[in-house]
């Protein structure tokens, strides 16, 4: 993609009839440009994650790269089959069976019908809808039709998959399976696009993440980086609805977490440390009115959301004062006790008591550890040290 | 320009399944299901001429109820087609939105379900026609290349009207309301010559009629072979000719200027 901008018109009224033209005078319409000067290059065999607000241009970016419109201004150059997930089961017609639909959707694709009839059997078996497949679709629980939608998306072997959100629904399961086919297909050297709000399959996923903000690239990088920048970036968002939806929070309110910030000794703010490191977390609060001191509690998470450890303390110890405003607390720790990895730090504040929740705040911020050396592997730091007993009784015994 | 038309034939898989999709669609689930295609045509034709040679002559003619249904046939073919195609790509929107594919192929499709309806209706007619009126046995072949005419200008009509239906909802009701009147000014149910005091009294407004409205010149163009076992007027064919090119340039001319802004108007 080169200098690519796509720019709506949206109208107040979303339908033109018309009489709408003969009897209104032409209103100018508000232009909203989803994407601006955006230049992208992806390779084939890369797996690149797309991530960013609600509104900031993902699904128009992917539907440019599927070609179904144009920008308004730059160039798109897209090779290969397309294949996009953008919603599943797109053009399922509900009088059909979902035999019928699978032959349907895949011509729509530009798979020959041998083709299809060939795979027929992978896709309903991968779908499990074998009891249901010649079944109205109308039928379908949403999960079936989930299913289904996937099952023929991944078997038509394109050159290039686009994913739009298709994690937000289907069970446990099913999504591991989904995401065993996705990998697969990495494997055999296809190009991904994943949008998604979801920042651990982002980064299993994709070694390579774009950021875009307000139509904007923000940054185009390694996953882990773009991911913490997206977080910041939403961690400055004041509306609660939009911070609800990417971190992951909530709570009553009275007192906020603004900002989390990891630190090195030096006082410098790092997201990388290496195994062993001492580390303190800041954690600015806000109070919107005078809140006794509160209980804050930090949560370590893995990169698949697993809680590893945490520390709970009476804020009050540290001296909270009284009256609104923002104080900044830290959390220091002289040893980092983590070998490698990536994790999430999630900050969890509520009333002295732990019985009303203020703020509980997931993946706050986010931790990289290197380990220390080759031997260092795992994610804990285990420090002890290997030494010979005497004998004290006759062996054998 | 070609390129529009072209993709019906390089993507002949998908117009196929396109069509299959519409064609059972229309009568999934109902009694007759695909059957309905048989007895519509039929029950159409039936009660026009129950009603017109039983119940009402309009016009002195041998054997009215042919004469009507020559007319009827192409008429009922290029209503339907369009009725149906202004509201195709909008009912496929959920398609249109999600994956690349060549759009005209929706409205054509749709198109080619209602030949179906006049395949039908002219292997009933013809085989009718050439044992009662002998004098077709000669001319009656004219009526297949004019069908493809027909065929022709109803296509360049209905990508105009699907494109146009995205981007002005009320097209399809317009549609659907001009074509009543339509059928009345069309010599379907009647021919000029036989309106009582028409030609001498309103001279002009009839040649008006027979030549403003485009399908006037198609409609006695395969009526005169079909029915009257005469070979059609020249000045008709010419104007049908040209008329359905112009469809044909018109339609694939609005539907590339439109193509890319489908996706976001729908």
């Amino acid at each position: 993609m080169e200098d690519v901008s796509r720019r709506f018109r949206v109208r107040d009224e979303p339908t033109l009839t018309l009489r709408d033209l003969l009897v209104h005078p032409r209103r100018k319409p508000r232009e909203i440009w989803a994407l601006r000067d955006v230049t992208l290059q992806i390779e084939p065999g890369e797996a690149v994650g797309l991530i960013g607000r609600n509104g900031s241009g993902k699904t128009t970016l992917l539907r440019l790269v599927a070609g179904i419109f144009s920008p308004t201004s730059g160039t798109v150059v897209a090779g290969g089959s397309i294949a996009s997930l953008l919603e599943l089961g797109a053009g399922f017609h509900p009088d059909f069976t979902g035999r019928e639909n699978v032959y349907l959707n895949a011509a729509i694709h530009g798979l020959k019908r041998d083709y299809v009839r060939a795979r027929m059997d992978d896709i309903v078996e991968f779908a499990e809808l074998q009891q249901f497949i010649d079944l109205p679709v109308r039928t379908y629980s949403a999960g079936m039709y989930v299913r289904l939608g996937f099952a023929v998306a991944t078997h038509l072997q394109p050159d290039v998959l686009l994913l739009d959100e298709v994690f937000a629904v289907g069970d446990e399961v099913f999504q591991r399976k989904c995401f065993e086919r996705i990998f697969d297909f990495k494997q055999k050297g296809g190009t991904i696009v994943f949008v998604s709000h979801d920042a651990p399959s982002v980064a299993r996923l994709c070694e390579r993440a774009v950021l875009l903000n307000d139509g904007r690239l923000e940054m185009d990088g390694p996953t882990a980086e773009a991911l913490a920048l997206y977080h910041r970036l939403l961690a400055g968002e004041h509306d609660p609805a939009e911070r609800r939806a990417g971190l992951r929070e909530w709570g009553s309110g009275e007192v906020r977490v603004i900002r989390v910030a990891l630190r090195a000794v030096d006082g410098e703010e790092r997201r990388e440390f290496s195994s062993g490191e001492p580390l303190a977390v800041e954690v600015v609060l806000a109070a919107e009115t005078d809140v006794p001191a509160p209980l804050l509690s930090l949560e370590l998470r893995d990169a698949a959301g697993t809680f590893l450890g945490g520390a709970s303390q009476p804020v009050e110890e540290a001296g909270w004062g009284s009256g609104p405003g923002e104080r900044t607390l830290v959390f220091e720790l002289d040893r980092l006790p983590i070998a490698e990895g990536r994790f999430g730090i999630g900050i969890v504040v509520s009333d002295a008591s732990g019985a009303r929740l203020y703020h509980h705040l997931d993946a706050a911020a986010e931790l990289v550890v290197r380990p220390e050396g080759p031997e260092t592997r795992g994610a804990l730091l285990l420090d002890g040290r290997w030494s010979i007993r005497a004998p004290s009784a006759a062996p054998g015994r | 320009m070609v390129g529009v038309y072209a993709d019906l034939l390089r993507y002949r898989e998908l117009f196929t399944s396109l069509f299959q999709r519409e064609l059972r669609a229309r009568f999934k689930g109902s009694v007759l299901g695909l059957g309905w295609y048989l007895a519509y045509p039929l029950v159409l034709m039936g009660a026009y001429t129950v009603v017109f040679s039983v119940l009402w002559q309009a016009v002195e003619l041998r054997y009215y109820p042919l004469f009507l249904l020559s007319g009827l046939a192409p008429w009922v073919f290029f209503s339907t087609a369009l009725q149906s195609a202004s509201r195709s790509l909008l009912l496929s929107a959920p398609l249109v939105k999600r994956v690349r594919f060549p759009r005209q192929l929706v409205p054509l499709s749709v198109t080619a379900t209602h030949l179906v309806t006049l395949v039908v209706m002219l292997a009933v007619l013809v085989p009718i026609n050439l044992v009662l009126l002998p004098e077709t046995r000669d001319t009656i072949w004219l009526v297949f290349p004019l069908g493809l005419v027909l065929v022709a200008l109803t296509s360049g009509l209905a990508l105009i009207v699907a494109c146009a239906n995205v981007f002005f909802r009320d097209v399809e009701h317009l549609i659907s309301a001009l074509l009543l009147p339509w059928f009345f000014l069309t010599p379907i149910l009647y021919t000029f010559e036989s309106l009582p005091g028409a030609i001498q009294n309103h001279g002009t407004l009839i040649e008006v009629l027979r030549y403003g409205n485009f399908f006037t010149p198609l409609v006695e163009a395969i009526r005169d072979p079909l029915y009257f076992g005469r070979l059609p007027e020249a000045g008709d064919v010419l104007y049908s000719v040209v008329a359905a090119s112009v469809a044909l340039a018109l339609g694939a001319f609005v539907f590339r200027k439109v193509d890319d802004d489908l996706a976001v108007e729908l």
